[in-house]
C-alpha cells in the first residue's frame, strides 16, 4: 500500500504543480465552422508531449498494476506473470506516445480504421488486459478462489451461524467472538 | 416504411415499456423478502449478473453522451472506453470477491452493511450511506431527465401528443419503472436488465454496421476526414490533450471499483464458482456496446465536416440525429427503445440502492435497527425516491446537471479506498474510512461548484473526480499507515484473508 501512495502523491504533486506554475491553461477551442463541435487544445497545432505526460501516465498504470495485483493468492505465478504484462501494458503506452510525435510531424497512415498512434490506443492500451483476463478466467481456481477457499469459507460461516450470528444488520456483535481482532 | 419511421419508433417504444412492467408483475411472485427486494435472495447465475452489470454500467450516456463526446471532442472518450478490460480485472480483484463473501456471511443486504461489517463502525455504515444517497439522487434524477426527454422526442415525431410536456413524460416514464421496481425489487431490475443489455448489445452491433456503410472506406475515411479537418480530433487524445485523456483513463479505470450500483450485483451472485465467467462475459458484452459510441459518434463529426449534414445544435443530438437520417427505420426503432433500456437499467439499480440507504441503512446507523416489515417500507420508499428524483429532474435547473456528473466522482472517490481497498487491507481504520468519505464530498462538490464561485477548471482539463480520487486516496492510506489499526471481527478477518 506504501506504493499505491507513493503512486497517488506523485499524480497528486504533478496536478499541484502545473495549478501552482499555472501550467496546463489551454482549453480546446470551438470549431471555427461548426459550433459545438471543438477542435484541438492551441488550435489544432499539436505540441509534443511533455516529461510529465510520461511520468502521469506510468504512474497512473502503476496504480493499476497494484490494484490488479491485490486479489491474487500470494505466491502465486499469476502475480510474476501479472507484473510481466504490466510491463509491455507500460511499454505499449510509451510507444504510443513516441508515435503521436510522428502523426503529429504529419503522417497520415490509417492503421485498421483509426490514425497510426490512436490503432495503438484501439487495438493494443483497451484490447491487451484481455490477456490477463483470459488468464485469470482460466487460473481462477488455482489463483483466485477455489474449492480450498470454498471449503474455509464455508468453515467460518458454519461457525458464524453455530454460536447465533445470523444478524441481519451485518454488525459483528451478535456472533462469532465479536471485535477479537488484532 | 419510411413514412411511418415515427410509428414504427413509438410502437418499438410501447412494446418495450409493455415488456418491462410483465417482467415486473413476473418477479412480484419471487420476491417475498426484503432479502429478495436488495439482493435477489444470492440466487442470480452467471449470465444474469453479467449483464446486470453491463446494463447498468452502460446507462443514456453511453447511447447518448458518449457519442456526443465523440461528435464534439474527436477520439478523447476513448480513453474511458479503453478501461472497459482492465477496470473490470481490478473490480474482480479488488472488489467481487470479498463483498460476494462478505455478504453472504454477514447476510448484508447493501453496500453500507458490508461497510459496517467491515469496519466494525455505524459511524462508516453512515458515511457509505450518505454518499450513496447524494450520488444515487443525482443519477437519478439525470436518468429520468434523460428517460423522459427521449420520449418526449418520440411522442413528438409519431404526432400522438401535440407539444407533450416534460412533466407528462416524467410522469409516464417514471410510473414503469416505478412500478416493475416496487413490485419486483431487484429481481425485476436485474432481468430487465438483461433484456435491456441484450437489445443493446444487438442494436449497437447493427448501428456500426450501418456506421461502416454511411462512408466509403467505413472507418478509414472518416478517420481521414476527422483527421484532416483538426490533428487533434483524429489523434490519439481528441481535442481535450495527453493529460485530460489519462486523467479520464485513471478515474474510470480506478473508479469502477467504487460504483455501488455495479459492485452490489457481485452480491447478488449464487455461487463463487459461477464470477469466473462473470467479468469476461460483461466486458464482451460492452465491448460491443462500445461499437455504437465510436461509430456515431465519430461518423456524425465527419458527416459535419464533410457537409453530409448540417451542424448539430447541441452533441447530444449526434445520436438521435444519425439513427432517424442513416438508419433503416426498423433499426432505429430497437435503438431508441435499447436507449429507453440503457437508462431504465441504470435508473433501477440506483432506485434499489438508494432505497437500501434510506430504509435499511440510515436507521441501523443511527438507532441500531432498521425499519420493521422491510419488505413493505422498500416498496414505499422507492416510490417516494422515484418521486423525489423526478421532482428534482423537473425542478432543479442546472442543480441536476451538477449532481449527475458529481455522482460518479463521488463514488469513486469516497468507495474505491473505503470499500475496495479496505477489504482487502487490514490496517486500513475508521478514522481513514470516515476522513476519506469526507473529502471526497468536500473535494468534489468544492471543485465543481466552487462553493458558489463558479466551477474550478483544473490544469489540463483534468476531471474534477480524477482529482478528488488521487485526495482521497492519498488521505486513506496515510492516514491508515500513520494511525493504529482498528480491531476487525476474526470472520472478517478470516474472509480478508481468502
Amino acid at each position: 500500500m506504501a506504493v499505491l501512495l507513493a503512486l497517488c502523491a506523485i499524480l497528486l504533486g504533478l496536478l499541484a504543480a502545473a495549478a501552482a506554475t499555472g501550467a496546463g491553461r489551454a482549453t480546446p477551442l470551438p470549431h471555427p465552422a461548426h459550433a459545438p463541435m471543438q477542435v484541438g487544445i492551441d488550435a489544432g497545432e499539436l505540441g509534443a508531449p511533455t516529461w510529465a505526460a510520461y511520468v502521469a501516465g506510468i504512474a497512473m498504470l502503476g496504480t493499476m498494476w497494484v490494484t490488479m495485483l491485490i486479489g491474487f493468492r500470494e505466491g502465486h505465478w499469476i502475480r510474476r506473470a501479472v507484473g510481466a504484462w504490466m510491463v509491455g501494458y507500460v511499454l505499449l503506452f510509451v510507444v504510443l506516445v513516441w508515435s503521436f510525435d510522428a502523426y503529429a510531424a504529419g503522417d497520415a497512415t490509417i492503421v485498421l480504421g483509426f490514425t497510426a498512434p490512436t490503432s495503438l490506443l484501439v487495438y493494443g492500451l483497451t484490447l491487451a488486459p484481455w490477456i490477463p483476463l483470459l488468464a485469470i478466467t482460466w487460473a481462477f481456481e488455482h489463483a483466485y478462489f477455489g474449492s480450498r477457499e470454498q471449503a474455509r469459507f464455508d468453515e467460518v460461516v458454519a461457525q458464524r451461524r453455530e454460536k447465533g450470528g445470523r444478524s441481519h444488520n451485518a454488525r459483528g456483535d451478535s456472533g462469532d467472538d465479536g471485535g477479537g481482532g488484532e | 416504411m419510411e413514412a411511418n419511421r415515427a410509428l414504427i419508433t413509438l410502437l418499438a417504444v410501447i412494446a418495450y415499456l409493455a415488456l418491462c412492467v410483465g417482467v415486473g408483475l413476473w418477479s412480484l411472485r419471487r420476491t417475498k423478502s426484503a432479502s429478495d427486494f436488495f439482493v435477489a435472495g444470492r440466487t442470480l447465475g452467471m449470465f444474469v449478473t453479467a449483464f446486470a452489470i453491463f446494463s447498468s454500467t452502460m446507462s443514456g450516456f453511453g447511447f447518448v453522451g458518449g457519442p456526443g463526446l465523440m461528435y464534439s471532442m474527436g477520439t478523447s472518450s476513448i480513453w474511458i472506453l479503453g478501461t472497459i478490460v482492465i477496470s473490470n480485472i481490478i473490480v474482480l480483484n479488488l472488489v467481487a470477491k470479498r463483498i460476494r463473501l462478505v455478504a453472504e456471511l454477514r447476510e448484508c443486504v447493501s453496500l453500507p452493511d458490508v461497510a459496517a461489517a467491515r469496519y466494525g463502525a455505524e459511524s462508516v455504515r453512515a458515511s457509505v450511506a450518505l454518499v450513496v444517497l447524494l450520488g444515487v439522487l443525482g443519477y437519478l434524477a439525470t436518468q429520468i431527465l434523460a428517460m423522459s426527454i427521449v420520449l418526449q422526442g418520440v411522442l413528438a415525431d409519431a404526432g400522438v401528443l401535440e407539444n407533450p410536456s416534460l412533466a407528462l413524460c416524467v410522469a409516464i416514464s417514471c410510473s414503469v419503472l416505478v412500478f416493475y421496481s416496487v413490485t419486483g425489487g431487484i429481481v425485476a431490475s436485474v432481468y430487465t436488465d438483461v433484456i435491456q443489455g441484450v437489445i443493446m448489445v444487438v442494436a449497437s452491433v447493427l448501428v456500426f454496421i450501418t456506421v461502416l456503410g454511411t462512408f466509403d472506406g467505413g472507418m478509414a475515411e472518416i478517420s481521414r476526414i476527422v483527421a484532416a479537418d483538426d490533428r487533434a480530433a483524429g489523434g490519439p487524445w481528441g481535442t481535450i490533450g495527453i493529460m485530460g485523456a489519462l486523467a479520464w483513463f485513471f478515474v474510470f479505470g480506478i473508479g469502477v471499483a467504487g460504483q455501488p450500483h455495479i459492485i452490489t450485483k457481485f452480491m447478488m451472485l449464487r455461487r463463487m464458482r459461477e464470477l469466473r465467467y462473470v467479468i469476461p462475459v460483461g466486458v464482451i458484452a460492452y465491448s460491443f456496446a462500445a461499437l455504437l459510441w465510436i461509430g456515431i459518434g465519430f461518423a456524425m463529426r465527419a458527416l459535419v465536416i464533410g457537409g453530409g449534414h448540417p451542424a448539430l445544435a447541441t452533441p447530444d443530438a449526434a445520436s438521435p440525429e444519425f439513427l432517424q437520417t442513416f438508419t433503416h427505420p426498423l433499426l432505429a426503432g430497437v435503438v431508441f427503445a435499447a436507449l429507453l433500456a440503457a437508462i431504465m437499467s441504470t435508473a433501477d439499480a440506483f432506485l434499489n440502492i438508494g432505497t437500501a440507504a434510506i430504509m435499511h441503512d440510515l436507521p441501523n446507523a443511527i438507532r441500531g435497527r432498521s425499519l420493521g416489515n422491510e419488505l413493505a417500507w422498500a416498496r414505499v420508499i422507492t416510490v417516494l425516491l422515484a418521486i423525489s428524483a423526478a421532482l428534482v429532474a423537473l425542478y432543479s435547473g442546472d442543480f441536476v446537471a451538477l449532481l449527475g456528473v458529481f455522482g460518479w466522482g463521488t463514488f469513486a472517490a469516497g468507495l474505491v479506498p473505503v470499500i475496495a481497498i479496505g477489504l482487502n487491507w487490514k490496517r486500513a481504520n475508521v478514522l481513514a474510512a470516515n476522513v476519506a468519505v469526507a473529502s471526497s464530498l468536500l473535494v468534489n462538490f468544492g471543485l465543481r461548484s466552487g462553493f458558489g464561485f463558479g466551477t474550478v477548471r483544473l490544469p489540463y482539463g483534468v476531471d474534477h473526480g480524477a482529482a478528488a480520487l488521487l485526495v482521497s486516496l492519498v488521505l486513506f492510506l496515510s492516514i491508515s499507515l500513520l494511525t493504529k489499526p482498528d480491531p476487525i471481527d476474526r470472520d472478517i478477518e478470516r474472509v480478508m484473508g481468502l
